[in-house]
């Protein structure tokens, strides 16, 4: 309830201001609502629920390709509020308002496979829901970078209608062994509708 | 001068690019023809092949070609492949100086194109023209902010009408749409991506 009553307050302050700014961008409203949408919180909550239980208070993680930060609001409200938790996206427009939506978390303007690999000692936790998104060999570097005893967790889709996804992966199984992981310690899909209605699953695994 | 498609998928062949090569031949004799393409089989003209990043899909690789790292030299003109051509289109391709594009003469008179937060386009990139070299701040604005704009802008012309650049218009004759004729003989048919597959095969 809190996260939905801070994005109106956003977006109402944007609807505001573009009666005198006529240079903003009001299809941001559109795209935070998107964040919060069903499918998006339907995955996250999904992530939480599973991974609460592999997650320590003392671990420090990085959600690369954060967007808006709703995840590291998720995590923080599941019992990991004093956790350090670094929102990285490409988009300076994402860490403006993720910062006013979420002040407790940490956003960064940056890519978020090179903020990682020169950094990617800091991390005890690496969580990655846009693999979808990423050019498959800085996917595989990203992975390959990750040392052994970090945690990751990791999501993706088979949903190639999607114009931006150009990483797509058919089946879970496929997902895992693009992880590269020693020890899988959940591999599991679930099935969502898309923005044309059509059906597609949403794959996510944890190990080490 | 350079006459460039663009060919991504499987959405269009080979066979289009070399129907739509030969059509405007007559009237770009010394045109340098080039297919910018991630798959050259078939293709009967200098074939350029897709930039190994960023990955894109569909229209998005248009933008690809007002890159500076896009090689080509000098005038360029871009035709989509769903067109037929009936006449000669050079004189109402007036501008190279920045990037041109069709005006889209069957949304430019209606008001809800213009709404705000709509972010709709009155361009049509079915037939571009620019120099190269000149219009590099387009391709690094899409890729400084890619998965937004995607998200954004249904095509590349919402995205190029919107973000503020400096374009220019081809003359009205240039396109006919299929879907909104033009009411004079324009010089390029377009079917603007409806029911070309269906269509094209009675092409010669």
């Amino acid at each position: 309830m809190e996260l939905y009553k801070k994005l109106f307050e956003i977006s109402r302050r944007y609807i505001e201001d573009s009666k005198t700014n006529p240079k903003l961008d009001l299809h941001r409203v559109t795209d935070m609502y998107d964040s919060v949408g069903a499918n998006q919180i339907a995955s996250k909550q999904w992530l939480v629920d599973e991974a609460i239980q592999y997650l320590n208070q003392d671990d420090i993680i990085m959600v690369a390709g954060a967007w808006y930060g709703v995840l590291s609001h998720l995590l923080k409200e599941s019992g990991f509020a004093d956790n350090t938790i670094y929102n990285v996206d490409i988009d300076p427009v994402a860490k403006e308002i993720g910062k006013k939506l979420f002040p407790e978390t940490v956003f960064v303007c940056d890519d978020g496979i090179n903020f990682y690999m020169e950094r990617r000692n800091w991390f005890t936790v690496l969580i990655n829901t846009s693999t979808e998104h990423m050019e498959p060999d800085e996917f595989e570097l990203l992975i390959r970078s990750k040392p052994e005893d970090t945690l990751l967790i990791c999501q993706s889709n088979n949903n190639w209608a999607e114009g931006e996804h150009i990483n797509c992966h058919d089946s879970v199984e496929e997902l895992a062994a693009a992880c590269k992981l020693k020890h899988i310690y959940y591999q599991d899909s679930r099935e969502f509708v898309g923005k044309w209605e059509q059906p597609y699953s949403r794959h996510m695994v944890i190990g080490r | 001068m350079n006459i460039v498609f663009v060919k991504g998928g499987t959405r269009y062949t080979a066979s289009d690019v070399n129907r739509l090569a030969r059509s405007l031949q007559p009237f770009f004799e010394k045109a340098r023809f080039v297919c910018y393409t991630d798959d050259p089989t078939g293709v009967e003209v200098e074939t350029i092949p897709f930039f190994k990043k960023p990955t894109l899909k569909k229209w998005w690789n248009k933008l690809a070609l007002l890159s500076d790292d896009f090689p080509v030299e000098g005038e360029c003109t871009f035709f989509d492949l769903d067109v037929v051509v009936h006449s000669d289109p050079r004189a109402y391709i007036i501008g190279y100086d920045k990037l041109h594009l069709v005006s889209a003469y069957w949304k430019r008179d209606k008001q809800e194109y213009y709404i705000r937060h709509r972010y709709d386009t009155v361009v049509n990139s079915t037939v571009m023209s620019w120099t190269a070299g000149t219009t590099d701040h387009i391709w690094t604005h899409f890729l400084n902010g890619r998965d937004y704009w995607m998200r954004k802008y249904k095509g590349i012309d919402g995205f190029i009408y919107n973000e503020g650049f400096d374009i220019g218009h081809h003359r009205d004759g240039i396109m006919s749409s299929k879907a909104n004729p033009l009411t004079m003989k324009a010089a390029i048919e377009s079917w603007n991506n409806l029911e070309w597959n269906s269509t094209k095969n009675s092409l010669k």
